[in-house]
């Protein structure tokens, strides 16, 4: 089990990426036979080595690893169902950046890293509600990249059947808003849950002043900004997504930041890859 | 093999001719029944708007009908004169009218390169003759691979692919900016003939609502009656357009309808985000500025026919593998009607022969009773079979040779060899 590293799950999944790419631009369906094998490959070597090593969920090392896993599942799910059979194609990219930025943050210092096994109920909570408004912020995000690419084609009046297929532009704009009015109640219950342990235990955790605190903080306000948007001044189509892509963005600088907790709470020693 | 295809086709005859020997419903029936009837042969008549052709066939040697008399016979069940029809019909037999029917089958004789609708005329041609009992074992066969044929060429080709009508293309743009229609609303500017038609698409994928507006309210009122929709005057376009999803319009307006100011008017009182215009008027109706492809998705005339001709370009580019794969099949089916019908004469030499050793085997037998030890017996019996299997095994050999090398040839063949050797009946092999 020590021998799977981010090698075997990297490279399975880019491997797959170029699969699916060359997929939707070829009739063989080998190569799409292939792409699922690679990653369904990558997702087993992932789920093994998040089983062995069992990082820790609060480091920005564990957050993003597990963060990209569950992407990788829902996404090959998904392509199994044949429902969105472009969707790889986006998520993909999606799922290597956040395994990139776990070997880049595994490297470093284990910033407080807490074991899933220490944590406390209220912990759970905010982690869970935290992680789920990642996937649907990351599905909106992936939604949104889809979107504008579809807006793209038609704008420049491609001819139908033609290039990347793509669901609809009203398919594609419904999963976007789907995805803020789904994500916003998650990472709102995160975040009051998070300020209520701060609140209560402030001399045992890092304070209001943690890069990770100041950083959802800013991502909530950014993300309240684009529900007042969305749902007051009526923002729909390619402003919506770009809001939503923007969005995401913050969410993975803020998922890269450290949590500085107290050293009692920190793991023995920090996973490296 | 024994078959012969007769036909007018859009190449060769003006509409004038075909228009007058295309044969359907009862028509049909009646032209197979004559045609079985007057020539004792399997046959098949296919009749499109494109193409009117016969496919005529028998297992035997026995010669088929010609241009001539097959002339006459159409003439007098169609009442044409039968010299004209004589000078328009074109004959191909053999392995060339195998190929035909596969290229007719896989679209590319067709009018409208790869076009989806003659494989399924092919199929429907053959179930006719099949239930007016016109159509035996030789043309079961090759309308039956024929419809193989169609399905490769449609799966490994793209010479299938995407859509060639005006009316077509437009509808895959719409399905490209909405997923579903059950609370959408057509408005339709015009009522001409490319109203009706396009309109036509659009129905069938179900709308909300349809709105027809035109000039003459009469003209808009007997449009929207026949598609379910309503009408409106007028004077309430920009209504109309606000409450619309998909704007068709067709009209014969010479200056542009809807100016690029109009439209920002309008868009404010649209309650509606998404809205595709499809302007197919010749001058164009509506401004090509208000095109964004988010909000607003307009394509005009020159945009569905460049994406027409663009896909028959790039159909063409397909006819060299379609082609390849109307050869293979087409030799193909002619190696497994050689084997077939090889198959059938093996068969039968061989029961003769055995029939004639078992007669000959059981006599000597009679007549050495009582001084043969049945230890005898079976070595005369197995000589006799030793003779008979190293006598048949050149001809069989030579025949399942000819099979294997799909060697069809014209006139004097290794069978009728055979037949004319061995006295055997043509029918039976």
């Amino acid at each position: 089990m020590d021998r799977i590293t981010f090698v075997c799950f990297g490279a399975s999944y880019l491997t797959a990426l170029v699969l699916y790419l060359a997929a939707q631009f070829n009739r063989f369906q080998w190569l799409r036979t292939g792409a699922i094998v690679f990653h369904g490959a990558g997702a087993l070597a992932q789920s093994l080595y998040l089983a062995y090593h069992q990082p820790a969920l609060f480091s920005p090392f564990g957050f993003l690893l597990f963060f990209s896993w569950l992407v990788a599942l829902v996404t090959l799910q998904l392509d199994l169902s044949s429902r969105v059979r472009s969707i790889n194609i986006f998520a993909m990219p999606v799922v290597l950046m956040l395994v990139a930025l776990a070997w880049f943050r595994g490297t470093a210092v284990e910033e407080g890293a807490i074991l899933m096994r220490d944590a406390r109920a209220w912990s759970v909570v905010h982690a869970a509600s935290l992680v789920l408004a990642s996937l649907f912020l990351g599905f909106g995000a992936v939604a949104a990249g889809m979107y504008l690419v579809r807006a793209r084609q038609l704008r420049n009046k491609h001819r139908p059947g033609t290039g990347v297929q793509l669901p609809s532009l009203e398919q594609l704009e419904s999963k976007v808003r789907q995805s803020v009015a789904i994500t916003f109640p998650l990472l709102t219950i995160g975040v009051l849950i998070g300020a209520g342990m701060l609140w209560g235990d402030a001399a045992h955790l890092g304070g209001w002043a943690d890069p990770r605190v100041l950083g959802t903080l800013v991502l909530w306000l950014d993300f309240s900004v684009l529900v007042c948007l969305r749902y007051v001044f009526k923002v729909r189509g390619r402003l919506l997504a770009l809001l939503v892509i923007v969005a995401f963005v913050l969410l993975v600088v803020c998922a890269a930041l450290p949590h500085s907790l107290p050293a009692r709470w920190h793991t023995p020693t920090g996973v490296q890859s | 093999m024994n078959l012969v295809m007769m036909g007018v086709n859009f190449r060769t005859t003006p509409v004038q001719v075909r228009e007058k020997l295309a044969l359907s419903g009862d028509t049909l029936t009646q032209a197979l029944e004559a045609i079985q009837r007057a020539f004792n042969c399997e046959s098949v008549i296919l009749s499109t708007c494109n193409r009117v052709e016969m496919y005529f066939a028998r297992l035997d040697g026995t010669a088929l009908p010609g241009v001539g008399e097959m002339a006459e016979l159409l003439g007098r069940l169609v009442e044409l004169e039968s010299g004209s029809l004589a000078d328009n019909l074109r004959s191909t037999e053999g392995e060339k009218a195998v190929r035909h029917l596969f290229r007719v089958v896989a679209s590319l004789d067709s009018l409208v390169l790869g076009e989806g609708q003659i494989a399924g005329q092919v199929k429907q041609a053959y179930e006719v003759a099949r239930l007016a009992g016109a159509s035996g074992p030789a043309l079961n066969g090759l309308f039956q691979w024929a419809r193989q044929v169609a399905r490769r060429v449609r799966t490994e080709t793209g010479l299938a692919h995407g859509h060639v009508s005006v009316s077509s293309v437009a509808v895959d743009y719409v399905r490209e900016v909405f997923d579903h229609f059950d609370d959408k609303t057509v408005a339709v500017l015009g009522a001409g003939k490319m109203a009706e038609l396009t309109l036509k698409q659009l129905t069938d994928l179900k709308p909300k609502r349809v709105i027809v507006t035109n000039r003459s309210l009469e003209r808009a009122e007997n449009l929207a009656l026949a598609h379910g929709g309503q009408a409106a005057p007028w004077a309430e376009l920009d209504s109309v357009l606000a409450r619309a999803d998909i704007v068709l319009s067709t009209t014969g307006s010479p200056d542009p309808i809807v100016t690029l100011d109009r439209w920002r008017q309008i868009s404010r009182k649209r309650k509606k985000g998404r809205c595709v215009v499809l302007d197919i008027a010749v001058p164009r109706d509506f401004d090509p500025r208000i095109h964004d492809g988010d909000s607003v998705c307009l394509f005009n005339i020159d945009d569905l026919n460049s994406v027409r001709n663009a896909t028959l370009e790039e159909r063409r580019s397909h006819i060299p593998a379609a082609e390849q794969i109307v050869d293979q099949e087409a030799a193909r089916f002619l190696r497994d009607w050689t084997r077939r019908k090889h198959g059938n004469a093996i068969a039968r030499l061989t029961r003769e022969f055995e029939a004639k050793r078992e007669n000959i085997v059981s006599k000597l037998l009679q007549k050495l009773n009582g001084r043969l030890s049945p230890e005898d017996k079976r070595y005369i019996e197995g000589a006799f079979r030793l003779l008979q299997n190293q006598y048949l095994h050149g001809p069989i050999a030579a025949l399942a040779e000819e099979s294997a090398n799909g060697a069809v040839q014209e006139g004097h063949t290794l069978l009728d060899a055979l037949r004319k050797l061995f006295r055997l009946p043509e029918a039976d092999s």
